[in-house]
């Protein structure tokens, strides 16, 4: 627990101090700030009906969501093996007593506080709107449940990626191709035959968020999401420890 | 402190070390030697547990790299070849961090870490940034990363490279000064510092161990050479030394007018001087020198790497 600790304190530090996790963080920032204008500005147009919750749409229910999701977790994730293995940072990480399990979950952990925090300003949001007019809690609590999860998700394939190659590009562009991929499930379904359809559906991100966003804690989505996250976690921890068989 | 028996790594289509066996005692300072490519940083990886072997046992401090691989990396300080940082951490905080990594905290990592600060001579630079620091600095930070853990076995891959000669002679001494009280292993192909620092030298060639002894017995256990310089024609000396029975592989060479022949001799228990002056001195030619020499690690070394 106490090298766990001490790797994880420095992770989360090391990500406060890579400009790019600043450029990051405003990125996001502007884009989540401008999509929530934008929302509420639609949705207090007369004819939409009075009880439309903004924070339904705003988790989840536009592409840019997406595309800011993908994107600011490839960002994130990219670096946290590459550059140990590009650098030779990881021999000496790996010589001292540690396990390459504590060494996963201690970067997966950073990595999923930095970006949760980065959501932390987001909640005055819902402080402004509660001035204005009846917010319900209950969905904007699904919506942050929603988000944790999907980014322990997301997270989790970034750093596997991020744990077989060097190159920081690379993981990357895979890691946002990848999340594309598990967003565009949704949208293949109806072009796959009936047999894959429910595959599809259920593999689909997309379709296991929804819930949340309407203020629905489904368990069927709570486990969908942690159970990828402890497999892809347990792949990096093989892929880390292939260095051995290799 | 460290026993290898049979130890093997083979990569996809390469034999990167080849059954190879030493020991090494509590308190040696071992130089491992050998030319690039020859397993030297492979036997190291294995040593500090980074990888496994193929096959083959390797055991440091009485306990298995493999199997106790947790408990060896406790013993083990390790410098890697490159000395890779982090560079955006400063030497206080990366210190720390390493240190609190091999088990130290509260006042002994302070403690620890003011002493390893001190002893790599790290005090001016210690609230740096990594990155901006020299590569002397950042050898010396590697050096100190090294240390922090207080291990009984230093490992370290090639510690003076790209360093200046002061700063070279620094890291020498401070290695010395380490080994007093712990075992050091350190690969290297710069000979010199071998030949300053280690007590006992392993070489490697091609995977396998060409010679592994202790400096003095290496170099008694090679042949000396004979020089002797005396002043007459090249082909005439040459020919007059063919009476020196027991001497062979006889090299000239002249220089204003000095003939210098250096050879082997036969009979190495035995000092043939005094019968290469008997059969030089039967033609009368001055001579200005008769002596032997003990031959360099460099000249084991090139011996030994390239007759197998």
């Amino acid at each position: 627990m106490r090298n766990f600790r001490t790797l994880y304190k420095r992770e989360l530090a090391t990500l406060y101090y890579t400009p790019t996790s600043y450029v990051v963080m405003c990125v996001f920032l502007i884009v989540v700030g401008w999509l929530f204008w934008i929302l509420v500005n639609y949705l207090n147009a007369p004819s939409k009906p009075l009880e439309a919750n903004v924070f339904g749409y705003l988790f989840g229910g536009t592409f840019i969501y997406w595309m800011v999701v993908a994107a600011v977790t490839s960002a994130l994730t990219m670096r946290l093996f590459s550059e140990e293995y590009r650098t030779g940072t990881i021999e000496m990480l790996m010589t001292t007593p540690v396990t390459d399990t504590q060494v996963v979950l201690s970067k997966f952990s950073a990595a999923l506080t930095f970006l949760m925090l980065m959501w932390v300003p987001t909640l005055v949001y819902v402080y402004i709107l509660g001035k204005f007019t009846t917010v319900d809690y209950g969905v904007v609590f699904a919506g942050y449940l929603g988000t944790f999860l999907l980014n322990c998700m997301l997270t989790s394939l970034g750093i596997m990626i991020s744990s077989t190659n060097k190159s920081q590009f690379v993981s990357f562009f895979v890691t946002f191709i990848g999340i594309l991929m598990l967003f565009s499930l949704n949208f293949m379904q109806d072009v796959v035959s009936n047999k894959w359809r429910v595959v599809y559906r259920y593999a689909s991100v997309l379709e296991q968020f929804n819930p949340f966003t309407k203020g629905v804690i489904s368990s069927q989505s709570v486990v969908y999401f942690l159970s990828i996250t402890a497999f892809l976690l347990f792949c990096t921890v093989k892929s880390v420890e292939s260095r051995k068989w290799r | 402190m460290i026993q290898v028996k049979e130890l093997v790594k083979t990569y996809a289509d390469l034999t990167a070390v080849d059954h190879i066996s030493f020991n090494v005692e509590k308190g040696d300072i071992v130089g491992l030697l050998g030319p690039n490519g020859a397993g030297k940083t492979t036997t190291m990886k294995i040593l500090t547990c980074f990888m496994p072997a193929t096959s083959g046992v390797a055991k440091v401090a009485g306990h298995d790299v493999f199997k106790e691989s947790l408990e060896v990396r406790r013993h083990i300080g390790y410098m890697p070849e490159n000395v890779p940082l982090y560079p955006e951490m400063r030497v206080n905080e990366f210190l720390s961090y390493r240190g609190r990594l091999k088990g130290l905290k509260g006042q002994s990592l302070i403690n620890r870490m003011n002493a390893v600060i001190d002893a790599c001579e790290l005090g001016q630079v210690r609230s740096r940034i990594i990155e901006q620091l020299s590569k002397g600095n950042r050898q010396r930070v590697g050096l100190a990363d090294a240390l922090i853990g207080d291990p009984d076995l230093l490992v370290l891959d090639e510690p003076t490279i790209g360093l200046d000669p002061n700063q070279v002679r620094k890291v020498r001494e401070l290695i010395k000064e380490i080994g007093r009280d712990r075992t050091v292993i350190l690969s290297t192909h710069i000979l010199p510092e071998v030949e300053m620092v280690c007590e006992k030298v392993i070489i490697m060639y091609k995977g396998k161990i060409v010679a592994q002894d202790s400096m003095s017995n290496l170099r008694s256990g090679n042949k000396k050479r004979y020089c002797v310089e005396v002043k007459a024609p090249k082909a005439e000396v040459e020919r007059a030394l063919l009476d020196v029975k027991e001497a062979y592989e006889i090299r000239t060479s002249e220089n204003e007018g000095w003939v210098r022949a250096e050879m082997l001799s036969r009979l190495p228990e035995e000092n043939i001087s005094e019968k290469i002056f008997l059969v030089l001195q039967k033609h009368s030619w001055p001579m200005r020198l008769l002596t032997t020499k003990m031959p360099t690690l460099e000249d084991i070394f090139v011996e030994m790497t390239t007759k197998h």
